[in-house]
């Protein structure tokens, strides 16, 4: 696609022994790939094997697109073994997880503490 | 009840397929609908334009002419491409593809999304035609 791609805005930050990645903004094939570029270089900065959590609670829209990345993503963090979970609450971000049943390959909740608790917890 | 229709022709750029998605909601609440149904049609336009995109002007920008009807309650949506003339036929997945699967997962919401859904040449031949209903009441 052409047209340049819809900005998001990614913050990282520690919490509780996490790596919570804040997404705001809009997600669709415009900006995935670059999204899950940055998912990579944010989890590759870290010397620890922390887990990471990708807060989509800001985000307005997502789609398959999206969900691909997000898959790779998994795949990625697998690879070294750490945990990763997403948590998100709006419905529209709801409807599309759910259709396509993205907790079939990444845990997901409607509250960031019941993510962190899960990710904290020895089965992580 | 209302009887109406309109058509927005536009370019597969990033920025314009955004408005296309916000448009597909209002669309649906000027139909009657309610927001977790226009949520749900403004999803399954995005996927639609997002597949035009990626198959039918890869690495450009194309033109699409989307048409809006509302008849009795139904909003019966149709987007048209002129990327090429489809080889073969595309199905809608009626079952979720299974990881890994690198086409297929944005159809499959579509027709979760919609009440139906039929992927078909366009009317000139030169491209794809994606018509789809969904009941607003």
């Amino acid at each position: 696609m052409l047209g340049g791609s819809y900005p998001l805005d990614i913050q990282s930050l520690d919490v509780a022994g996490v790596r919570v990645v804040e997404v705001r903004g809009e997600i669709d094939m415009s900006n995935a790939r670059s999204l899950l570029s940055t998912l990579i270089r944010i989890a590759e900065q870290e010397t620890s094997s922390k887990p990471v959590l990708i807060d989509v609670s800001a985000v307005q829209y997502l789609d398959a697109q999206a969900v691909r990345a997000f898959e790779a993503f998994a795949g990625h963090l697998e690879s070294q073994r750490r945990g990763f979970a997403l948590t998100g609450s709006s419905y529209r971000v709801h409807r599309i997880l759910g259709l396509l049943d993205v907790g079939r390959i990444i845990p997901w909740f409607d509250s960031r503490q019941a993510a962190i608790n899960f990710l904290t917890s020895s089965g992580a | 009840m209302d009887t109406w229709m309109y058509q927005v022709s536009c370019q597969t750029d990033s920025t314009t397929l955004r408005v296309m998605r916000e448009l597909a909601h209002f669309a649906a609440r000027a139909g009657g609908a309610v927001d977790e149904v226009a949520d749900d049609v403004l999803l399954a336009v995005g996927e639609v334009l997002s597949n035009a995109s990626l198959h039918a002007y890869p690495n450009t920008v194309g033109s699409l002419e989307i048409d809006y009807r509302l008849i009795g309650g139904r909003l019966y949506i149709d987007v048209q491409d002129h990327g090429g003339p489809l080889r073969g036929s595309i199905e809608v997945p009626n079952e979720l593809p299974p990881l890994g699967m690198s086409h297929g997962l944005g159809l499959y919401a579509v027709g979760q999304l919609m009440d139906d859904v039929e992927v078909k040449p366009n009317d000139d031949g030169d491209g794809v035609a994606v018509r789809m209903s969904r009941d607003l009441t």
